[in-house]
């Protein structure tokens, strides 16, 4: 059985990771319809994402499109590979795997 | 770290949430472009049917062949945004539903062009609406808002049908199309 990822498990980061791992390899979503979708703040949204950050499970690139700055975000394939993971362990809670 | 059913289930719960609005999303962004397609598609379409009565028929076997080719396209290109592949499946119903519609009109072949109007577009709005009822149901709702719309403009549009159709019916396509830009995960 898998074991429990503390960093992912965070209720908002497991959001965040979830929404990421819905898109294709490349694509990514930017910080505003990402904090639609998980229903954060800016400033929470901010400090988690730099976490997942540390630790590899996403990449996050600035840019301006026109004089407007964005922040558009994808799952790395570590990210993606960690998440399975972890929904693979709470599964398995489920289904009687213990804990 | 110890996790116990309850919050493992509120968990995979919370996922699952998630996960469904994303592919919503994702969808609405996709469908925005081929609703404004359709919307303006069906304003040309019909202004010339009002003003051109005669060049009506090239005109709308034009559209829609242009018009189904496009849709095909960029439900092809939106899907690759989404970690599940394209499913064919989609793009067979969609052709499964013009081939339909056609065998229905040859079947019918008295019909007259605005009973013919009316079908189709009630045909492909139903459509749009049963699409709903997996995908969001901002479809079935401006799916049911069109044909409304087609059914009041038949029962009450008179010499102003196509103009009405185009104008009220490819409109409210297009500000749909433009709605569902602001709120699906695009880019």
């Amino acid at each position: 059985m898998s074991t429990p990822n503390e960093l992912i498990h965070q209720s908002m980061r497991l959001k965040i990771m979830a929404a990421l791992n819905v898109l294709s390899g490349e694509a990514q979503l930017d910080f505003t319809r990402l904090k639609a979708l998980v229903g954060a703040t800016d400033g929470n949204l901010g400090a988690h994402l730099e976490t997942l950050e540390k630790a590899g499970y996403v990449a996050i690139e600035k840019l301006f499109v026109g004089k407007k700055p964005q922040t558009r975000i994808k799952a790395t394939s570590a990210g993606r590979r960690a998440f399975a993971e972890h929904v693979t362990y709470l599964r398995g809670i489920l289904n009687g795997g213990g804990s | 770290m110890t996790i116990d059913p309850k919050e493992a289930a509120n968990a995979l719960g919370a996922v699952a949430v998630v996960e469904r609005r994303t592919r919503e999303a994702l969808y609405y962004a996709g469908a925005s472009s081929i609703l404004i397609l359709w919307g303006v598609a069906w304003a040309i379409g019909h202004a010339i049917t009002f003003a051109a009565p005669t060049l009506a028929n090239a005109a709308w076997v034009v559209i829609n062949v242009v018009g189904t080719v496009a849709s095909l396209l960029i439900g092809f290109a939106r899907s690759r945004r989404r970690a599940r592949p394209w499913d064919w499946r989609l793009g067979i119903a969609f052709v499964v539903m013009i081939v339909f519609g056609m065998f229905t009109q040859w079947l019918l072949g008295g019909a007259q062009w605005r009973e013919i109007s009316v079908f189709w577009a009630v045909l492909v709005m139903t459509s749009w609406i049963v699409a709903g009822m997996w995908i969001g149901r901002f479809f079935i709702l401006s799916g049911a808002f069109v044909v409304l719309v087609v059914l009041a403009d038949y029962a009450w549009g008179g010499a102003w049908f196509n103009l009405w159709l185009g104008t009220v019916g490819g409109g409210a396509m297009v500000l749909g199309g433009v709605w569902l830009r602001r709120v699906g995960a695009g880019g």
